[in-house]
């Protein structure tokens, strides 16, 4: 029974993580860059929501909003200043360290915004739901169905509409896609303005479950979302989905079973066997074996 | 006077830092880990002056020498992953290191005081300089001393042929293995060289700051380490040091009066200077500038004699 329950709350918290390793994946997938001002963009959308919220006052809406919107512009800011200048192969490290840089900058506004360092965060009531003796918390089985939509969402983007084929298209070769008419010039920004929209959605459910932010928000979605999207698979979109499954599934065992100093030990070491074992993660070896990964050498 | 004391200690020990993820981006190898080193070798040289009353050099010495063979036993797993799977791999292996050292207690009394590691609170009391006379002068000079030996060191490696193999997988490993050069041997002495490298800094900055705890290790540091070689550029080891000079001496200290601005600022100038010399501040054009302006010089000298 204990099995049961730790299993169902660690998979519900997983599909957080797997918007989270989903934005990675979608900018990982494109770009083939490593974006490590990503959780900062969270951040700070979940920030100025805050920070707005009195003067707004639309409530959980509001806050809703404009985390998703903050996030999204955070991440298209993080695009134009690290990404679009680097984008040749001697660009990688370049464009990482400059996502570095406005890791900083985000964090110091998102402080700046936050000045009592904790601030409570809109939350969600809704009643837990018991059947047979598992109980199931009101605001986790909202996010599993916040997630399943917005992911659904991102399939029908990507896979039914012209600007999901251009992404697609660009992410296989850039070049070719150009050369047959695809304006991929302003791609980049709809990726990381898209990845911002999904971290954003797993932003609000984290904070609003967790009922407060705190400026750590950054690097622990930074590390969460890229442990989940290596797990599942590098720029894999299945993959992503698996890995943060995955991840929300061996943390609340860890905890359960060994206590909570031991989760991130477990969970780190479980990324670096996996990265050892199969590099490019559960689904994404083959990704990472004969794409443009292993021909230039990323 | 303490004061500017303390900024040469820190860009040194971030020298140090920063030059050990150098000797790894010769072989184009981009390692977190390095906070990882960092840690194990302020933890073990700690240990020995603290609790087993060692003398610095040899605790320094040993200390390094744990934290490359750490990084000898890091090197092969690494070796199957690259680029960004290195990146990730080796956050892994640092944020490991940093939350074992965050469980790690052993209180151990010592002249009635009781002292050591003790987990969450950090490693406190590490005052071997001041326990045994040291004025902050004698250990700037320590510092320097070593960061002026390890970069003489990676000058001359730069020079002979060990040099150019390391650089050689760096450009292009397939040529490079097709030349015949080892791989696995180039990559895991890189990574062995950059831990001990590390290991030192971590052991002096423990004792010089006489406090290390796990938010002294967080990925920040790493990120910091590896930012100063790319940010400098990979011509030559002056542009590590160029970098940290640029990053702790101008934006972290001579900004501070800008208080919690500076961090939205530097930022901006670390994208600036990204933008303008992506191949880092010390690019070829400058080592070439550089060589001309000594050359004329000389050449002034000649005409005067």
């Amino acid at each position: 029974m204990d099995f049961l329950q730790t299993s169902i709350d660690g998979l519900l918290f997983g599909s957080a993580y797997a918007l989270l390793a989903l934005g990675f994946s979608l900018i990982f997938g494109i770009m083939k860059r490593i974006n490590l001002a990503y959780g900062s963009s969270l951040l700070f959308g979940g920030a100025l929501a805050v920070w707005l919220e009195p003067i707004i006052g639309w409530g959980a809406v509001g806050v809703f909003l404009v985390t998703v919107l903050g996030a999204a512009f955070a991440g298209i800011y993080v695009e134009r200043l690290c990404f679009s200048p680097h984008l040749g192969k001697t660009g990688v490290m370049a464009s990482m360290i400059a996502s570095f840089a406005i890791w900083m900058q985000l964090d110091e506004i998102s402080s700046q915004l936050l000045p009592h360092r904790t601030h409570s965060f809109a939350g969600i009531d809704i009643e837990a739901v018991s059947f047979s003796g598992i109980i199931l918390r009101g605001d986790q089985i909202l996010h599993f169905w916040v997630a399943v939509v917005a992911i659904g969402a991102l399939y029908w983007t990507l896979y039914r509409t012209r600007f999901g084929l251009l992404l697609r298209a660009s992410a296989d070769d850039p070049d070719t896609a150009y050369l047959l008419g695809g304006k991929v010039a302003r791609l980049g920004m709809a990726t990381f303005g898209l990845a911002g929209v999904l971290g954003g959605i797993a932003a609000f459910l984290i904070l609003s479950s967790d009922g407060q932010i705190t400026p750590h928000f950054g690097l622990w979605s930074t590390f969460k979302g890229l442990i989940a999207m290596m797990l599942g698979g590098v720029g894999s979109l299945p993959g992503a989905i698996v890995g943060g499954l995955l991840l929300g599934f061996a943390e609340a065992h860890v905890t359960f079973y060994l206590g909570a100093e031991f989760r991130d030990i477990l969970t780190f070491g479980l990324l670096l066997l996996i990265l050892v074992l199969r590099p490019g993660g559960l689904l994404g070896e083959a990704i990472y074996r004969t794409g443009r990964l292993a021909a230039e050498r990323i | 006077m303490e004061y500017y004391l303390g900024i040469t200690q820190t860009i040194g020990v971030h020298t140090l830092l920063g030059l050990s993820a150098y000797v790894l981006l010769l072989t184009g190898q981009l390692s977190l880990a390095q906070v990882g080193f960092f840690a194990i070798g302020s933890y073990v040289s700690g240990i020995l002056t603290v609790i087993f009353g060692w003398h610095i050099l040899p605790a320094l010495l040993v200390g390094a020498l744990v934290a490359g063979f750490f990084a000898f036993l890091v090197g092969f797993p690494a070796l199957r992953v690259k680029g960004l799977m290195l990146v990730v791999a080796t956050i892994a292996f640092s944020e490991i290191v940093r939350l074992v050292f965050f469980n790690v207690n052993w209180r151990v009394e010592v002249n009635g005081l009781e002292v050591g590691p003790d987990s969450t609170q950090g490693f406190r009391e590490i005052r071997y300089f001041a326990a045994n006379g040291w004025e902050q002068a004698h250990v700037v000079l320590l510092i320097w001393l070593i960061v002026i030996l390890v970069m003489v060191l990676l000058w001359w490696l730069d020079k002979v042929r060990a040099g150019a193999v390391l650089r050689a997988v760096g450009e292009d490993e397939l040529a490079a293995q097709s030349s015949g050069v080892n791989l696995t041997m180039v990559k895991v002495a890189a990574m062995t060289g950059g831990g001990v490298i590390a290991g030192i800094a971590g052991g002096l900055f423990a004792h010089s700051t006489t406090y290390v705890d796990h938010h002294t290790f967080s990925i920040l540091l790493a990120t910091f380490a590896v930012s100063y070689p790319i940010l400098g550029g990979l011509k030559n080891v002056l542009g590590t040091l160029m970098a940290v000079i640029f990053i702790q001496g101008f934006i972290i200290e001579g900004l501070r009066f800008m208080g919690d601005y500076r961090n939205i600022l530097f930022g901006l100038l670390i994208i600036v200077a990204m933008n303008f010399r992506p191949q880092g501040l010390v690019d070829g054009n400058f080592t070439s500038d550089l060589r001309k302006l000594l050359r004329m010089n000389q050449k002034r000298g000649g005409i005067d004699a």
